[in-house]
């Protein structure tokens, strides 16, 4: 229940990759789940990080922290050989595509770090990857270098227009369908909750199926809390959230919707019609 | 595999009879913690604690408050759940029989929007397998009906103590709402009205404000706090409570360390329950166990019930609990 600081160094301002020795998470995980961590001797509960990479032959996850409170000021100031409380990996997990097949990742900001996890397993099974990634500024751009290098197309829109175009990642999706290039079998994207809104929508238009990881304040990380459940189950009034199988538990029934724990039904969810 | 717990560790005797329950440690996880008891089950054995505090359960299935739920704050949590559970059927069929084999006792917290609600819950819990007592949640600060404001009324506890005494034989922990003037005229009510016990405290009634948008920090706008923070006071009031009854009390309020139990146990409680450490530290349970065990054995105390009320007025503090 404990893992230790392997590396960590900046990636931009107010952002670090933190790598960790923890070896039963790196055989375990899959993309889309996450790890519980402890935010420093003061703080209250654990943080929810996605995993953003992994490293199996040597036991190490990796960790995209940006700095946004004490609690993710600590972990990213972690320094090598430190010890660190952890669990996980928790949660769902995204479901992959058939091996080789096309996918589209669409990340705003840090919400990145679980779509870097994702397509380096895509790519590992011979899947094609095209990434729009988005941010208000430069600074918030996460992972364009290492998707270019794993071989994935990538679009990138900044607010400010100081990196990629000027505009939202949405409109690249818009041009991205417009296109007429090969569908993708699943879109998958995470970042602010209007922008997975905007790119669901998009992708049920366009008949794609569309899962998303959302973000929710945490407590125990487990399912035991309560604390992070929505009780709608909806991303927006039109929009429900449905569980999505896993080795675990079976798939959730019906059209989605009703209280859904973020924890322990998701992150990861498929998007459907309300 | 829980079998095998034994009540006596290293010469030290944990065991704890309260409310003519044997419990195999004084160290259980506290109501809406620990979920049905199993979600916790990858990172520890659950049969190692004292017993289970289950989830606040309903009658009817509750989808409970919109999020934001949680907000942290200085030492401490503030939630607004709202009692999300899928409804005391669901539990009886499901959960309470996959919490069965553990073999520990389970108390099952019940919360009514009237009294007439608390007695079915009584009823139906009643001769189910693993249920050892109800822990009666007359305290929550997040509905708005029932809970609390059951439990700020001394008539009313002592009232709805006296119902549902008579629609069960299982013991009666009262769990009793720190939101009150005067902590011990409700304890002393529900003494009355036939609890076997009582259960303080539960979260104080609180709220945060985010600053950038001038909202409340939760989707319910007020909350429960716990952790830390509440912990001086949660001692004060076992310490005043006590006194004043003579059913044994389970004590709870920011317990994150044994040296924090032991100060619930030396203030007079019997029991303890960890809750808001379990999010720091899912194994903190388990350590204050050990830690207990530890204080006992580096000062030749051979049993941890004769720590309880060691602190009280008139009580010869650790010195006496050695001499046992």
């Amino acid at each position: 229940m404990a893992a230790v600081i392997r590396e960590a160094a900046a990636l931009g301002p107010g952002l670090r990759a933190v790598w960790l020795e923890a070896p039963e998470a790196a055989q375990a995980a899959v993309p889309g789940q996450f790890v519980m961590v402890e935010g420093g001797p003061r703080r209250i509960t654990r943080r929810p990080f996605s995993v953003s990479g992994i490293d199996r032959e040597q036991g190490l996850i990796r960790l995209l922290v940006r700095v946004v409170g004490p609690a993710s000021a600590w972990v990213g100031g972690l320094s090598p050989g430190q010890p660190v409380g952890l669990h996980g990996p928790l949660g769902r997990g995204f479901t992959l595509p058939p091996a080789g097949a096309c996918a589209w990742v669409v990340g705003g900001g840090v919400g990145t770090a679980p779509l870097l996890f994702l397509a380096a397993e895509l790519r590992r099974a011979g899947g094609a990857v095209w990434a729009a990634l988005g941010g208000r500024t430069a600074d918030e751009v996460v992972g364009a270098d290492e998707l270019k290098r794993s071989g994935a197309g990538v679009a990138v829109a900044t607010e400010d227009g100081s990196a990629g175009e000027r505009g939202l990642v949405t409109t690249l999706v818009e041009r991205r369908l417009a296109g007429g290039g090969p569908p993708p079998a699943t879109v998958y994207a995470c970042g602010p909750r209007g922008m997975l809104v905007a790119v669901a929508r998009r992708a049920l238009e366009a008949g794609l199926r569309c899962q998303v990881s959302v973000e929710e304040r945490m407590a125990c990380g487990v399912g035991a809390c309560a604390g992070c459940t929505w009780p709608d189950g909806r991303l927006a009034p039109d929009l429900a959230l449905r569980r999505l199988a896993s080795s675990r538990e079976a798939p959730g029934e019906g059209g989605g919707g009703g209280p859904l724990r973020v924890c322990r039904d998701g992150p990861c969810f498929e998007v459907v019609r309300a | 595999m829980t079998g095998r717990r034994r009540a006596a560790t290293g010469g030290v005797d944990l065991g704890v009879t309260a409310a003519g329950i044997r419990f195999p440690n004084p160290v259980l996880v506290a109501s809406g913690t620990f979920g049905y008891g199993l979600d916790y089950t990858g990172i520890f054995d659950p049969g190692r604690l004292g017993g289970i505090i289950v989830k606040g359960t309903t009658l009817a299935p509750r989808a409970g408050n919109p999020a934001p739920r949680l907000c942290e704050t200085p030492a401490g949590l503030l939630n607004a759940v709202g009692l999300e559970n899928p409804g005391v059927e669901a539990v009886i069929a499901h959960h309470l029989p996959a919490l069965a084999p553990l073999g520990l006792p389970v108390l099952v917290n019940i919360a009514g929007e009237n009294e007439a609600e608390y007695e079915k819950l009584a009823e139906r819990l009643t001769g189910q397998p693993g249920v050892r007592a109800l822990e009666v949640n007359l305290s929550c600060p997040n509905v708005r009906k029932g809970g609390m404001a059951f439990g700020t009324d001394p008539a009313a506890v002592e009232r709805l103590t006296r119902r549902l005494r008579k629609r069960t034989n299982l013991p009666l922990f009262v769990k009793l709402s720190p939101n009150v003037t005067d902590v011990v005229e409700i304890a002393r009510a529900a003494e009355a009205g036939g609890a076997d016990g009582l259960s303080l405290v539960n979260t104080l009634l609180g709220m945060a404000i985010e600053v950038e948008t001038g909202r409340p920090a939760l989707g319910n706008v007020t909350g429960g706090l716990s952790g830390p923070a509440i912990r001086p006071v949660a001692v004060r009031m076992v310490y005043q409570v006590a006194q004043a009854v003579k059913v044994p009390i389970l004590g709870s309020g920011g317990i994150s360390t044994s040296s924090d139990a032991l100060e619930f146990l030396m203030a007079g409680a019997s029991l303890v329950a960890v809750g808001t450490a379990l999010f720091a530290d899912p194994l903190s349970p388990l350590k204050i166990i050990a830690g207990l065990e530890e204080f006992c054995r580096d000062r030749g105390i051979r049993r941890v019930d004769r720590l309880t009320g060691v602190a009280l007025p008139g009580r010869g503090g650790v010195a006496e609990a050695c001499r046992g």
